[in-house]
């Protein structure tokens, strides 16, 4: 697999593009803009609801695109045996969860939308290992699945009306909260503990799924499925990305939208997610289309940072030049050039720090 | 990655931070020279690895959430407040007190005026009175709460009661209570997944605590 030897955020998306292409996935290109309706029916399934408007100059009133998936989905053909598979690297324009500015942020990822088998669906977790992978950093991958959020809720017998608030819970991982919430609907106290060691729990995929099911998950109809559905997607995987890949509690996405695997992943050296995908069938039978979707988006700017520490140099030579002559340093510039270095040419030497090393014409080194 | 050696905590300064660090002290994860006065303001222990730093109460949930910490020792209302995204594992149980709405002995909830509210903490004021349908005016100050009223800038003040005895001594009685505060062990969400292990050593070691 391709591993990204220079910058990162620079050669990301030449990389993932090629590697999405390899697996049958094609470009999917949008314009900038579209109509502010398309977003706001379904805005709580955005990371930020909020959007940048204007209106067009037919009086439509348009926005600035806050995500690609709803632009897909639309587009999608809906045939029997079909899945149709795009990527995207494109620019959306929304408010980062617990920013206040609007941001332009380069997303790229990718959506399978159709007639899903079980092998689209595990070849999408693939991709998203190998997209954490390229960069080169350890990476993970939680993993999770909305019928067994929802079997955990029907083993312990957790009230319909509380299941959002037990989720929240789940989601941050907050004891306090389980056993608030436990001792509010009369759960008992061994099993308030039990909940909370699930909250807690995350264990490699292939270990986890056997682990679940002797812990009875397989007699609950739900979680039953969705263990089937993890075990699949666990068996496709490398055995590499298997290791990276694990199974936790706490990976639960918008529950009016998402109705299959839920991920998010994870690089070391970003303090939050940088990944974050799932299968949104809701939000397809909502947006009135059929068959299911899966995908996932990388947000390119949380990997800014990941290249600190390296000297991001404008060239590895700055070539003074003074009143040398044209002619002589093209040929100095060509003989750097050569050596596989890259050379930035100037009269004097103001701002020589921009660069790794100064070569000075006519002058000794 | 130099940090990957450490387990980095945010610890409050004040009595709060060091009862929370005499835990770490008991189970054996103490860092040399921290009680010692100097104006250093990171400590590591012998074995290289776990680096204690004190930072403001207030601060600790964003060195977290920010990953500059894995761990850290939050109060439950600046975690209301300040909703960051983290993993809140554990009630300690220390530093327990109550948020509450405060108001003068002869006050009178007049429903058909807009009900005038000081307070440090806006988010947790203007979620319980929209929960109450309640009309409010949030004046945002950052000390000396209890004084509000007094002067006739608030109707009521929304803040933490420890003892009762602050809002006594200044006219004022304890009008409701919005919910209970005691301090909690968070964790950065990346870090669970690459210092999982470590992290839940000193999870197990705080709920034996007692």
């Amino acid at each position: 697999m391709n591993k990204i030897k220079g910058r990162i955020i620079d050669e990301l998306p030449s990389v993932l593009r090629s590697m999405y292409s390899s697996a049958g996935y094609s470009c999917y290109r949008t314009v900038g803009f579209e109509e502010y309706d398309l977003f706001s029916q379904y805005r709580d399934f955005l990371t930020s609801g909020q959007m940048i408007t204007f209106t067009g100059a037919g009086g439509r009133l348009l926005a600035l695109k806050p995500d690609i998936t709803m632009s897909i989905i639309r587009d999608a053909a809906e045939e029997e045996g079909r899945s149709d598979k795009f990527f995207y690297s494109e620019s959306v324009y929304r408010v980062p969860a617990g920013g206040d500015e609007f941001k332009e942020i380069l997303q790229i990822g990718l959506e399978c939308i159709g007639d899903l088998s079980g092998y689209d669906r595990a070849e999408v977790v693939s991709l998203a290992c190998k997209t954490l992978a390229v960069t080169g950093r350890e990476y993970k991958l939680d993993l999770s699945h909305t019928g067994l959020i929802s079997g955990l809720f029907d083993i312990f017998g957790i009230p319909a009306d509380d299941r959002a608030d037990f989720a929240d819970a789940l989601k941050d991982k907050n004891a306090p909260m389980i056993a608030l919430l436990c001792e509010k609907n009369g759960i008992s106290s061994d099993d308030s503990k039990k909940l909370i060691e699930f909250s807690r729990f995350s264990l490699p995929i292939r270990k986890a799924v056997g682990e679940l099911r002797s812990l009875g998950f397989d007699q609950n109809e739900r979680s039953a499925e969705a263990l089937a559905m993890l075990e699949l997607i666990a068996n496709t995987l490398t055995d590499s990305e298997a290791e990276c890949v694990s199974l936790d509690f706490s990976v639960i996405h918008g529950m009016n939208y998402y109705d299959g695997t839920v991920f998010a992943g994870y690089i070391d050296g970003v303090a939050e997610a940088v990944l974050k995908g799932g299968e949104y069938g809701k939000l397809m039978k909502k947006m009135g289309r059929a068959g299911s979707g899966l995908g996932f988006a990388l947000y390119t700017d949380l990997l800014e940072r990941l290249d600190d520490g390296e000297k991001n140099y404008a060239a590895d030579v700055m070539l003074v030049c003074g009143n040398t002559s044209p002619e002589v340093i093209a040929a100095e510039v060509k003989k750097i050039r050569d050596s596989g270095k890259t050379v930035l040419v100037q009269k004097g030497s103001a701002g020589a720090e921009r660069c790794a090393r100064v070569i000075t014409l006519g002058a000794e080194e | 990655m130099e940090n990957r050696k450490y387990l980095n905590v945010a610890l409050p300064k004040g009595r709060l931070g060091e009862k929370v660090y005499s835990y770490f002290e008991r189970e054996g994860m103490e860092a040399e020279g921290i009680h010692e006065e100097s104006r250093k303001l990171v400590f590591e222990n012998a074995e290289g690895t776990l680096r204690f730093f004190w930072v403001k109460p207030s601060d600790v949930a964003i060195y977290v959430e920010r990953g500059a910490a894995d761990i850290g020792v939050a109060g439950k209302d600046i975690l209301l407040e300040y909703t960051p995204d983290v993993y809140e594992l554990f009630d300690l149980e220390l530093g327990k007190c109550r948020m509450a709405v405060a108001a003068k002995n002869d006050f009178i909830d007049d429903r058909s005026k807009t009900l005038r509210v000081a307070t440090k903490f806006n988010n947790i004021a203007g979620q319980y009175y929209a929960s109450l349908g309640r009309r409010i005016d949030i004046i945002k100050l950052n000390g000396s709460i209890e004084l509000a009223p007094l002067l006739g800038l608030s109707d009521v003040i929304v803040d933490i009661v420890e003892t009762g005895s602050t809002l006594k001594a200044n006219g004022l009685v304890e009008y409701s209570k919005i919910c209970d505060i005691s301090a909690r062990l968070i964790a950065n969400k990346a870090s669970m997944k690459f210092k999982g292990e470590q992290i839940m050593r000193v999870c197990r070691a705080f709920e034996k605590k007692d």
